[in-house]
């Protein structure tokens, strides 16, 4: 395809705002699928998606378009996700583009991750358009979500394209602003092949896939590769576009966005944000890469039964080659056996992860509590520590200093849930920077904050606190030194590793009774009494009782009806044989997520 | 003894209520009332086609629901006539009728009596009003007084009473006042049961919309010593977890369960033990009755209408041994003659759960014999899952 007919953008939104549902519609009018082939968010290809109607992972699809001006376009789209937590994917998507619709919902107007993505879109240079959609809805208010926008793009209220992804009304206006306001991608078609890779999936036939952006040059499927970053060469089994589904081409050309089936068998060896050059005719400078993700949320994955201890490496190790942010290492707990210290973006991404662990894989998991990584530095040496579990933090006489990860937060809401939310961060530590009033009603709250405060249903209670209407982003702001603790847990007289956790000082005492309370009330009565306590170095600084069981019987023997009995105790059975022993203390799975029900005021 | 000459159990069951009580979830209907006839000569054809042409001997009958004296005498005559045609009923066997206070007088006892029933089993559950009428009982106290003497007139020697414990409301003291009151009719035998909400009972709801306090398991642990404690000073004896009676009129029907002998299990939903099977007849009327006059019986003891059955494993014999046997709180069980009929100790069969159980005091042998202890009793399925 000539250069000049090329379109690239993304689609960029507060999450749930209708990014995918556009997208399907654009598939539609284009063409791209048939009525037949069309399901709802086709490009949420993984069952989880589908099921929770989320977007997790980027997607490329290209589109042929004949425009009112009787040309047809090459319009390549890359869907992305909304959740902040997948907010890498979003600035790797945005690299690879020209434009970026900017999908606001008529209903919400604009929220936190609407304004981070076009920050991030600004950032890039690309061509803003925006859209509104649902304004099917009745409690649509398109004028004012126009003039919302107006103010914070400045680009005129009535440039705003109205939609309805759902009905499809108007869809066709989108991608005629596409074609008339996003420039055609540039780069010389001459020069040594640039591609930069910003998405990649692993393929058991294909090996790792990467989605690429030529930038410049061509790439045939008889060229061998080369990956800039690591001099690793390959010679592509196929080189393709998606249309979505993956289909081969002769050529990449510059501009478009397509796919190179490596071969290679790590993910490592090809990383997201490297630059593939030609191995025969290299370019000199690779393309600027994106950030390395790095993860920031931390928590033991451990199997339910032992056993599935190497099926939860393999397993690890398999989504690994389709989500680089995941990290692990073994770990082992005294409560727990073995298992694996994961690193996660985020709390959504643990989730996402715990539950294809779960469903893609069959595996039951315990999750101890998510820990950020703190540095610790050593009172002697001076030497810094990193860690990511508190049961590996040493013995408060020798630390000098530990700091922590702190964030830069934006809360997004209407002004009358202000004295809420400026509540709600006080109380978990955070430091008010200053506030915006964006559009009238509306005010944007800006604070500093420990991560570790917020992986503990802070946006649940967020929520929950502002009706359903604040909305945040955040970004790593850096480390803090701060005075924190470790509270440790003892059951039965044992401290409890995996049930351990660093916090503030001044929360200790709090933190402490309420995690001692929950586990009273999660570890069911044995044939003993069992003492639970929360420690701060040898000093108990809380303590309760799982009184002794008294009564566990079926009083009723049914006319006789031995096989119900049995199956009831049959069943007793299989849920003790769940349970994790601490010596001789049987302790459910859930107790060791009991720290996330450490609210702040019940 | 041979296959032939081991005697049965048989237990009728009568799947009929006027009213569902709150907290039941046994195999009973309260809108097919006018099935009853039809289906006493329904279960009259079971009972002839389970036994065949072998006339069996047995030992107890007994009549459980539902509320079986919903059940006129003819209908009852119809079902015992078949008992008696098909089976060798021994002349002092029991046969026990469970009844609701409020449903039966003197001249319907007389009546169920001359037909050969001599043991009556009345479900009062409580005297407390309140806690009457949470459980959905359609009686009050008075109703239970006037049925037992009804049932002394009626010339009723044996007559157990039910009791619940463990009811939401309840106390200490209400449940002793129960205990008092029921103490004070003189029953020969008592069961006394801790209420367990099942799912799929209006209770049940309750208890998910707060309409009732969780039961508390500490308060039933203390209604229950309450209870041990004042039966002995009565005379009784606490010959099974659930049950009481005074000496000589301990439950030979139930004994039967809990010594893992066999019996049969006839009527809508009801349970069998015999021939080697575990098996359930089915629980809807209608089609129970539908069964019995279309189907042929199988291999005994399974009739036409029998919906699930299988052969009781070596494994889950053991099994059953210990989950019936040691209900036994006098008798347990017999060591010596686990060790025979298997072939292996009963520790060892189980991986050396007897021991372990000793070890926390839940269980004690003596004499070859394997009893609960006095803090087994409450915890007997911390006992009995290591051995399913
Ligand atoms: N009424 C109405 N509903 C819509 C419209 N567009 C999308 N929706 C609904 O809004 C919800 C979210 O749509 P998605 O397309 O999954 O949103 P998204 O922005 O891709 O969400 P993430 O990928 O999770 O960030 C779905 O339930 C859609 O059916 C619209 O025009 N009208
Ligand atoms: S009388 Fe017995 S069988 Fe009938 S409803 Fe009440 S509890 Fe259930
Ligand atoms: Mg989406």
């Amino acid at each position: 395809m000539e250069q000049s007919k090329i379109r690239n953008f993304c689609i960029i939104a507060h999450i749930d705002h209708g990014k995918s549902t556009l997208a399907d519609r654009l598939l539609q009018v284009t063409g791209t699928i048939s009525e037949r082939e069309m399901q709802e968010q086709i490009l949420d290809s993984m069952d989880l998606e589908r099921e929770k109607g989320v977007t997790i992972k980027a997607s490329a699809v290209r589109m042929l378009y004949t425009a009112k001006d009787g040309e047809t376009y090459e319009m390549n789209l890359i869907d992305t996700p909304g959740h902040v937590d997948f907010g890498y994917e979003v600035s790797r998507a945005l690299q690879s583009c020209e434009g970026a619709l900017l999908v606001v919902d008529a209903t919400q107007g604009i929220e936190a991750q609407t304004l981070a993505n076009l920050y991030l879109a600004l950032d890039a240079d690309l061509e803003i358009i925006p859209v509104i959609n649902k304004i099917d809805l009745p409690a649509a208010m398109p004028d004012e979500v126009a003039q919302e926008i107006e103010d914070i793009t400045g680009i005129p209220a009535e440039e705003v394209i109205p939609v309805s992804a759902k009905m499809g009304t108007n869809v066709e206006a989108v991608l005629e602003a596409i074609v008339n306001r996003v420039p055609p991608p540039e780069g010389d078609p001459e020069a040594p092949l640039r591609a930069l890779v910003f998405d990649s999936h692993y393929d058991s036939y294909k090996g790792v896939v990467a989605y690429v952006r030529i930038f410049e040059g061509r790439l045939t499927g008889q060229d061998w590769i080369k990956m800039m970053s690591n001099d690793v060469t390959a010679e592509p089994i196929e080189i393709g576009i998606f249309s979505p589904a993956m289909k081969p081409v002769d050529e990449l050309s510059v501009g478009e966005v397509g796919y190179i089936a490596t071969g290679l068998k790590t993910v490592r060896e090809c990383r997201v944000g490297d630059t593939i050059t030609l191995r025969d005719r290299p370019a000199t400078e690779p393309l600027p890469g994106f950030r390395t993700v790095k993860p920031m949320v931390f928590a033991g994955f451990y199997p339910s039964e032992g056993e599935d201890y190497a099926l939860l490496k393999e397993a690890l190790e398999k989504l690994q080659l389709n989500d680089a942010a995941l990290v692990f290492e073994p770990e082992t707990s005294n409560a727990l056996n073995f298992g694996f210290r994961c690193g996660f973006l985020g709390l959504f991404h643990m989730e996402i992860v715990q539950e294809r662990l779960e469903r893609e894989y069959n595996l039951d998991i315990v999750a101890t509590a998510p820990s950020v990584r703190y540095e610790v530095v050593m009172a002697h040496t001076g030497e810094v520590r990193i860690i990511d579990s508190p049961a590996e933090l040493p013995d408060e006489g020798q630390i000098a200093e530990i700091r922590e990860p702190w964030m830069h937060v934006q809360i997004f809401t209407p002004e009358e849930y202000y004295g809420v939310v400026m509540d709600l961060v006080m109380k978990r530590r955070g430091e008010f920077v200053g506030q915006e009033y964006p559009a009238p009603g509306r005010v944007i709250l800006k604070f500093d904050l420990p991560l570790a405060e917020m992986i503990v249903d802070f946006y649940d209670k967020l929520k929950s606190g502002t009706r359903g209407y604040a909305s945040m982003d955040y970004e790593f702001a850096g480390y803090r030194a701060s005075d924190l603790v470790k509270l440790d847990v003892l059951v039965n007289k044992q401290p409890v590793d995996a049930l351990a956790m660093i916090v503030h000082r001044d929360h200790a005492y709090h933190r402490g009774q309420k995690l001692v309370t929950q586990l009273r009330k999660l570890i069911p009565r044995q044939l003993f009494e069992v003492p639970i306590q929360a420690a701060v170095g040898k000093r108990v600084i809380s303590r309760a009782t799982v009184k002794a069981l008294r009564k566990d019987v079926l009083a009723k023997c049914y006319g006789g009806d031995v096989t119900r009995k049995r199956k009831l105790l049959e069943k007793q059975k299989k849920g003790k044989r769940r349970m994790k022993m601490i010596g001789t203390v049987e302790v459910p799975q859930e107790a060791f997520l009991a720290v996330l029900r450490l609210g702040d005021d019940d | 003894m041979t296959q032939a000459e081991e005697s049965f159990s048989l237990y009728l069951h009568i799947p009929f209520c006027r009213h569902r009580c709150s907290y039941c979830d046994f195999n009973t209907y309260t809108t097919v009332g006018e099935l009853k006839e039809v289906y006493a000569r329904a279960l009259a054809a079971e009972i002839r086609q389970v036994a065949g042409e072998v006339r069996r001997p047995a030992h107890t009958v007994f009549f459980g629901g539902g509320t079986p004296s919903l059940m006129s005498p003819e209908a009852l005559a119809c079902i015992l006539d078949a008992v008696r045609e098909s089976f060798d009923l021994a002349g002092d066997a029991e046969v026990t009728m469970e009844a609701n206070p409020g449903t039966v007088d003197e001249a319907y006892l007389a009546a169920v009596r001359a037909l050969g029933v001599n043991r009556l089993s009345f479900g009062v559950q409580s005297v407390v009003t309140a806690e009457l009428a949470l459980l959905e009982r359609e009686h009050d106290f008075a109703a239970v007084v006037a049925a037992v003497a009804a049932a002394r007139q009626a010339g009723f020697v044996n007559v157990n009473l039910d009791l619940i414990y463990g009811v939401p409301g309840q106390t200490l003291r209400s449940w002793e006042e129960s205990l008092q009151a029921v103490l004070s009719l003189a029953p020969q035998h008592l069961s006394l049961y801790c209420l367990t909400i099942e799912p799929g009972t209006p209770m049940a709801r309750w208890l998910r919309n707060g309409r009732i306090a969780p039961p508390d398991p500490d308060l039933a642990a203390d209604q229950y010593e309450l209870a041990c404690g004042l039966l002995a000073e009565y005379g009784f004896v606490h010959y099974e977890i659930s049950n009481w009676a005074l000496p000589g009129y301990q439950c030979a029907h139930n004994l039967t369960y809990w010594r893992t002998r066999p019996y049969l299990g006839l009527g809508a939903g009801a349970h069998g033990f015999a021939g080697g099977y575990r098996y359930v007849v089915v629980k809807q009327p209608r089609v129970y009755i539908r069964r019995m006059q279309q189907g042929a019986g199988g291999e005994f003891p399974l009739s036409a209408a029998v919906a699930e059955a299988h052969q009781v494993s070596r494994r889950e014999a053991m099994s059953d041994v210990v989950i019936t046997q040691l209900r036994l709180l006098e008798e347990g069980l017999d060591l010596v003659a686990f060790a025979e009929r298997f072939g292996v100790s009963l520790d060892d069969a189980f991986d050396g759960a007897v021991t372990r159980l000793m070890g926390w005091g839940l269980v004690q042998a003596d004499n070859g014999r394997l009893r609960l202890t006095e803090k087994g009793r409450f915890l007997s399925n911390q006992v009995f899952y290591w051995f399913v």
